[in-house]
């Protein structure tokens, strides 16, 4: 039920997106239809004016009220056959239709007087700011979009949380505890100081260099070397170890094992993603094989986290 | 699955979007029609008719102050004979204000007017471009007419009422007649109470209201049903009615009898008494002997 109603939430909310920026539209050319329209009546006014049979005080005229009702009948029958939203109101204080509605007033300024007339506007129908489009477009931006919807609807509920450390878990390395930590279950487990070093190193040397390949039968590089030994001096500084620096290179089947055993205790209960972390071991074409890499092929910076560093 | 993922990607559909945002805005904005057109011209002030004539750079220029007189002589004159002759077109003027009288008869651009006579004269267009009386109307009388009581013609009388007049100088029951009247009998015009209206109409409308208490004008058949005859006071003695005047340039009594003929056929299809009681000038054979009012 709960996805239904994020759906249609999100509906609304690309409906709404659409629509307003379609509604804005009409509304401009609205008004400016109201300002093109109104410029083209007074034009047209103007220019009969000297036509028209206004009242006149100067003159001691009253005008002939009849014929500028008439006048301004036709002239609205004219507006209408235009398709223009307006009509006029007043001419010179003769009006031909109820004052209540949405009156602009304006003053032509003529020689003798200024007149001032009066141009009902009648508003837009609500149903012309709306459309099919914007309707049928967030229909189509639902369906585009439905997986980003569901995703959404189950942030903060188990299912994501699981899906969110399958993609970002992190596994902490205290170097001053000299413990690895799955930061999921909070397990810690004490590993020796040479496959410590060595792991570091490894997980550092890995998320630089993919495309090396990491053989038993070949020399470690020498940045891997050096990482290690880094690390090593840094255990010291610590005050783990008086011993001096160990040869990587040397057992570094037997450190492996070491490493593999810890990592296996640390993600016994999530053994879906501890992949990212272990050395892989060679299956089938031997230890010996030169195509074996035991390398860290998918780690990525994100995943582990190292702490006195 | 990948290519899937690739195309429905966040940032695809956030790309998507964007686009669909302007494109929505643009159509929103082309989606009303644009009234960018000017309002064409709608008030009528002429009409022009073809004639069968083959005479077509000719114009028959004809001035007539009510616009549905205009258009009944110009659809009689353009169907008779003896003006498609003569013309290709008429051209019937009827205006809006007073002052296009004075352009047509002053200038003696109209071939055929309606007029009055003091307009007539006041222009010289008699004398100037030979215009002619073809037809007139039945001479009136001036009156003042009340609702309660008979005008009397002293300045007592006038300074406390209130008098309807007409607000057009050429008209002379309604204007220049009352005015001249005040005149004679000393009266300051300023001094007095003067209502003005726009047509006849309006005169009567105002002294059936009480907005006036006397109204100068004529009396015409109907208006005992309003006011009582008993109560009117003649101004002055007949005043000879419009006229239709045609300009003479030439001996063209042709077309003065098609006209003539044309203007009387029209008089008796009018229902108003002032419009159908006509007086022929000019006699015509054929018109006199066959008709005789």
């Amino acid at each position: 039920m709960l996805k239904y109603n994020k759906i249609i939430l999100s509906f609304l909310s690309f409906l709404f997106i659409l629509q307003v920026p379609y509604s804005l539209g009409i509304y401009i050319t609205h008004e400016a239809n109201i300002e093109k329209s109104l410029s083209h009546i007074q034009t047209r006014l103007a220019l009969d004016l000297p036509r028209l049979s206004l009242p006149d005080q100067t003159l001691n005229n009253v005008g002939d009220i009849e014929s500028v009702k008439n006048y301004m009948t036709k002239f609205n029958s004219q507006l209408t056959q235009m398709g223009f939203n307006a009509k006029i109101n007043t001419i010179k204080n003769i009006s031909i239709a109820a004052q209540d509605e949405n009156l602009v007033e304006r003053t032509l300024l003529a020689p003798s007087e200024p007149i001032v007339i009066k141009v009902a506007l009648s508003n837009l129908p609500i149903y012309e700011y709306f459309s099919l489009i914007p309707l049928l477009l967030a229909m189509l931006f639902v369906y585009l979009s439905l997986d980003h919807i569901v995703v959404w609807q189950n942030r903060g509920q188990a299912i994501l949380v699981t899906e969110e450390e399958k993609q970002d878990p992190i596994l902490i390395i205290n170097l001053k505890d000299k413990v690895m930590i799955n930061s999921e279950t909070h397990l810690s487990i004490p590993l020796a100081n040479k496959p410590l070093c060595f792991y570091v190193a490894l997980t550092e040397f890995c998320t630089t260099n993919k495309e090396i390949t990491l053989n038993q039968n070949k020399d470690l590089p020498p940045e891997l070397t050096e990482l290690a030994n880094k690390y090593f001096l840094r255990l010291i500084e610590l005050g783990h170890t008086v011993r001096k620096r160990p040869n990587f290179s040397n057992s570094l089947e037997k450190t492996l094992s070491e490493i593999r055993a810890a990592l296996d205790e640390v993600f016994t209960d999530t053994p879906d993603i501890k992949s990212i972390y272990y050395p892989p071991k060679a299956h089938g074409e031997g230890s010996r094989s030169k195509l074996h890499h035991y390398g860290l092929a998918s780690i990525q910076k994100q995943h582990i986290e190292i702490i006195g560093k | 699955m990948l290519s899937y993922q690739a195309f429905f990607g966040k940032r695809v559909i956030v790309t998507f979007l964007c686009t669909a945002i302007i494109i929505m805005f643009y159509t929103g904005i082309t989606r009303l029609d644009v009234m960018d057109k000017p309002v064409p011209v709608f008030l009528e002030i002429s009409e022009k008719c073809k004639t069968n004539g083959k005479a077509i750079e000719n114009n028959l220029i004809i001035y007539v102050p009510s616009e549905i007189i205009a258009k009944q002589v110009s659809n009689k004159l353009c169907k008779d004979p003896v003006v498609a002759k003569q013309y290709g077109n008429v051209l019937v003027n009827w205006g809006y204000k007073l002052g296009d009288s004075v352009e047509f008869l002053g200038k003696g651009v109209a071939d055929l007017i309606l007029a009055k006579e003091n307009i007539m004269q006041a222009f010289m267009a008699e004398s100037t471009y030979n215009y002619q009386a073809v037809l007139g109307y039945s001479s009136y009388t001036a009156f003042f007419i009340s609702l309660k009581e008979k005008p009397k013609l002293n300045k007592l009388y006038f300074l406390d009422k209130k008098i309807g007049l007409l607000d057009y100088p050429t008209s002379r029951s309604g204007h220049i007649l009352p005015k001249a009247l005040f005149k004679d009998l000393a009266i300051n015009i300023d001094n007095l109470d003067i209502i003005y209206a726009n047509s006849h109409e309006g005169l009567r409308e105002l002294l059936a209201s009480g907005k006036v208490d006397l109204i100068a004008s004529y009396w015409k058949n109907g208006d005992e049903k309003q006011f009582s005859k008993n109560y009117i006071q003649p101004i002055s003695k007949k005043i000879s009615g419009s006229k239709w005047y045609l300009k003479m340039d030439v001996e063209n009594t042709d077309l003065l009898c098609a006209v003539q003929k044309n203007l009387f056929d029209l008089a008796k299809e009018q229902d108003s008494t002032y419009f159908n009681h006509v007086k022929l000038f000019k006699a015509c054979v054929n018109n006199i002997t066959k008709k005789v009012l």
